[in-house]
């Protein structure tokens, strides 16, 4: 009995002891933890606070737990994903901070060169892959985080193949603040220069994509999307310059009925006047579209629209066509088939028609040539 | 000065308003326009095109009226030259006493795209001539070609000079080599071989942009404010309606026709160069030795001048008139002017070149044409053609319909 009693003051004695034990390092892990933030606080902020502060605080809430070295086995394993796991949140945060800093980078007032550009987006990546490669240490298995880490690899070449694909635009697209500016001035030059630019752009990027030769099952129909598509392009592309004189004309032809609009001033205003304006206003555009209209500048323009638009054309027919062959429509091309033969056909007619009608009439020509003839003998003939 | 411009500027819209409520009231009633109001029949059809005989009014008596045969272009109706009672070159030739036949060229359908040059002049355009010829008795006609009629017309002469007596003129692009005429300058730069492979025939709308911009504010803009002007007198909005459907109302141009017609004549200028071939023969100019008359205008803006009055130095005839007008294209057929001087001009040329002398009976009968042979199978003539003889003819007749 005596025994037993012992027994039950030790367990009683060794209970109070761990929860005075669990108490004393409560209190030193809290005591260290604020001793740690408010000794970041009182240095500059930055955006790694929040990270160095968890883990910081973390691990002095820890350590008296668990001591100083972590334990090997499933305890330690178990105890680092318990740890690194909470830092994910962290690892997230900072990236979006430091993205951030690097956008602010941009508005610096004037337009990023590519280089910089480039530098931005390579600093992102490497962040990014920070921040991808913090979540592989809760992986299930060893394999499992092979896998992803080959995965995170990948992504690395998708990035750079991606820079690849917009840095010829980037880098046209340098020069494109200055001509703005010069199209709100009114140089209307600009303007060409500016679809010239959308043009380059288009070349070096999709451009080169559309052209580029196709494999597979639907080459052919693929082909031809990517063949109409680059016609449109092209298309909208010679339109947009088309529109240029048109704009540079109207702007002409305004400055001059400006001018004489400016002799109207003072007068009365009337019918009769206003319609002396209107005669000078259509007139005097009619001069100057007249003269523009016949340009070699003009007419080249005009060449060039009629050439892509047909050729838009072209592509487009054909592509309806291929989606007519997945119905039971007659396309274009089986109807060309049916005109040709009838038009060869009633030529045939018409020839074969001449010649019946030709040799009818020599027929007759001979039948009247022999008839006297005949008759005559008939005539002679001996009684 | 400010009061009285706004009492003014209300008056005028009070009056503007007014003439648009009785012009809206004219429109509405107006109904279907008539075109084309001279009375003739139908008295050919070959495929889509006919040809119309119209009816002599019983006017002048001609001593031997040699048919004319009107040719006009492909991209427009012909009935702009019959476009209403008091401005109708038709019946203005009919008062004067010519006998009159008409080719309407039709509506090419989709069908037709690969109709050519050849298939009209060498086709449909000889089996004209040869069926007028025969339903009038005639071993040649006359013919009157208009704009791109005209130069099928010219091309037709100079291979078959020997079916055409008279050849008249109007307004006709012969020398395609300037830049005076806008059409002259963009059909230069026209990739017609794309043009023609993509879409088939040339729509009659596309046709119609074209001409459109070639005076883009006098004909989409200030056409219609004229008429704002005018709208109250129903008289003055029938016949800009009747204007309204001859200009909109523009065929389909047949693809392979037009491709040749853009290379080789717009282009190419082969015509004048001597180097144009049709169906395997090469046009020689040299061969058009009948009397011309030459018409065009001055202020010309779809033909221009320097493409029509070329005429007498290209070609072999010792007999060419060139007459020049001052008037626009449309102008030619529509206005007072035309009415006054052109239908007297022409009818008289053709009465002067078609009596037939007396003296040249037994010629004519030696070179009387008979049906159903063309010049191209056989030479020669026969003794049924020398029995037959020449008919002279006085006075109007009345033909058998064949």
């Amino acid at each position: 009995m005596e025994e037993k009693s012992q027994n039950r003051i030790d367990v009683t004695a060794r209970l109070a002891e761990g929860q005075r034990e669990f108490w004393d390092n409560w209190m030193k892990a809290t005591i260290k933890g604020t001793d740690a933030v408010q000794s970041m606080w009182r240095e500059q902020v930055t955006p790694d606070m929040l990270t160095m502060w968890s883990q910081t605080w973390l691990k002095s809430s820890i350590e008296p737990f668990v001591g100083k070295e972590p334990s090997e086995g499933v305890d330690g394993i178990v105890n680092k994903r318990l740890t690194e796991a909470s830092t994910i949140y962290n690892n997230l945060f900072a990236f979006w901070t430091k993205g951030n800093q690097l956008l602010a980078q941009l508005s610096t007032g004037t337009a990023p060169t590519t280089e910089k550009l480039k530098e931005i987006h390579d600093q992102w990546i490497k962040e990014y892959q920070t921040v991808i490669g913090s979540l592989w240490g809760i992986s299930p298995s060893r394999d499992a985080e092979k896998t992803a880490r080959t995965f995170q690899s990948t992504t690395t070449a998708s990035a750079e193949s991606g820079w690849r694909f917009m840095e010829p635009l980037l880098k046209n697209m340098e020069e494109l603040p200055e001509i703005l500016t010069r199209i709100s001035k009114g140089d209307t030059g600009a303007g060409n220069e500016l679809t010239g630019l959308l043009r380059k752009n288009y070349e070096a990027t999709l451009g080169k994509l559309l052209g580029a030769p196709t494999m597979g099952y639907f080459r052919e129909f693929q082909d031809k999307i990517n063949h109409t598509a680059d016609a449109y392009v092209n298309y909208n592309s010679a339109l947009t310059r088309y529109f240029v004189p048109f704009y540079q004309s109207g702007m002409g032809a305004a400055e001059k009925v400006f001018q004489r609009f400016s002799e109207f001033n003072g007068k009365e205003v009337t019918p009769e006047t206003f319609n002396e304006f209107y005669q000078f206003w259509w007139k005097t555009n009619e001069d100057v579209y007249g003269q523009m209209l016949g340009s070699a500048d003009f007419t080249e323009l005009l060449g060039e629209v009629l050439q892509q638009g047909l050729t838009f054309k072209k592509h487009l027919d054909d592509l309806s066509d291929q989606f007519m062959r997945f119905t039971n429509l007659p396309t274009k091309q089986d109807m060309d088939e049916i005109y040709k033969t009838i038009y060869e056909l009633k030529k045939e007619v018409r020839s074969q028609k001449r010649s019946i009608k030709d040799l009818e009439h020599r027929l007759e020509t001979t039948v009247a040539r022999t008839t006297p003839i005949a008759s005559k003998r008939i005539v002679q003939k001996p009684s | 000065m400010i009061n009285n411009t706004f009492e003014v500027m209300a008056e005028e819209s009070a009056r503007i308003q007014q003439k648009l409520l009785k012009g809206l009231e004219n429109v509405l009633q107006v109904g279907d326009v008539e075109t084309g109001v001279t009375p003739h029949e139908t008295v050919y059809q070959d495929d889509k095109i006919k040809v119309y005989h119209y009816k002599p009014t019983g006017g002048k008596v001609m001593p031997a009226p040699v048919p004319v045969l009107v040719v006009y272009a492909l991209v427009n109706r012909q009935y702009m030259m019959d476009i209403q009672q008091d401005r109708s070159l038709f019946k203005k030739l009919l008062e004067a006493g010519n006998d009159l036949y008409v080719i309407d060229w039709g509506y090419p359908s989709k069908m037709d795209k690969y109709l050519t040059m050849e298939d009209y002049i060498l086709g449909y355009l000889d089996n004209i001539v040869d069926f007028v010829c025969k339903r009038t008795g005639n071993e040649k006609i006359n013919i009157m070609g208009v704009c791109q009629g005209g130069t099928f017309s010219f091309i037709y002469s100079a291979l078959f000079p020997e079916k055409v007596r008279n050849l008249v003129l109007m307004v006709t692009p012969i020398d395609f080599d300037t830049r005076d005429g806008l059409l002259n300058v963009w059909s230069k730069v026209i990739d017609i071989d794309l043009m023609v492979d993509t879409m088939g025939n040339i729509p009659g709308e596309l046709m119609n942009f074209g001409f459109l911009w070639l005076k883009p504010f006098q004909l989409i803009l200030d056409k219609y404010v004229g008429l704002l002007d005018n709208m109250d007198d129903p008289n003055i909005v029938q016949n800009f309606l009747r204007m309204e459907k001859w200009i909109f109302d523009s065929p389909d141009q047949a693809g392979e026709t037009i491709r040749k017609f853009v290379k080789d004549l717009y282009q190419e200028n082969k015509l004048v160069k001597g180097e144009f071939v049709l169906g395997g023969r090469r046009v020689d100019l040299e061969k058009i030795t009948m009397p011309i008359l030459n018409v065009y205008g001055e202020i010309d803006h779809l033909v221009p001048p320097y493409s029509s009055c070329c005429v007498e130095k290209i070609v072999a005839s010792k007999d060419v008139t060139t007459k020049a007008f001052p008037l626009g294209h449309i102008g030619m057929y529509v206005s007072s002017r035309s009415q006054k001087d052109l239908a007297p001009l022409i009818s008289q040329w053709l009465a002067d070149r078609s009596i037939v002398p007396s003296d040249t009976v037994g010629e004519v009968k030696t070179e009387r044409f008979t049906s159903h042979r063309s010049p191209r199978i056989s030479k020669g003539i026969t003794k049924d053609a020398k029995q037959k003889g020449h008919r002279r003819v006085v006075g109007p007749k009345s033909l058998p319909a064949s």
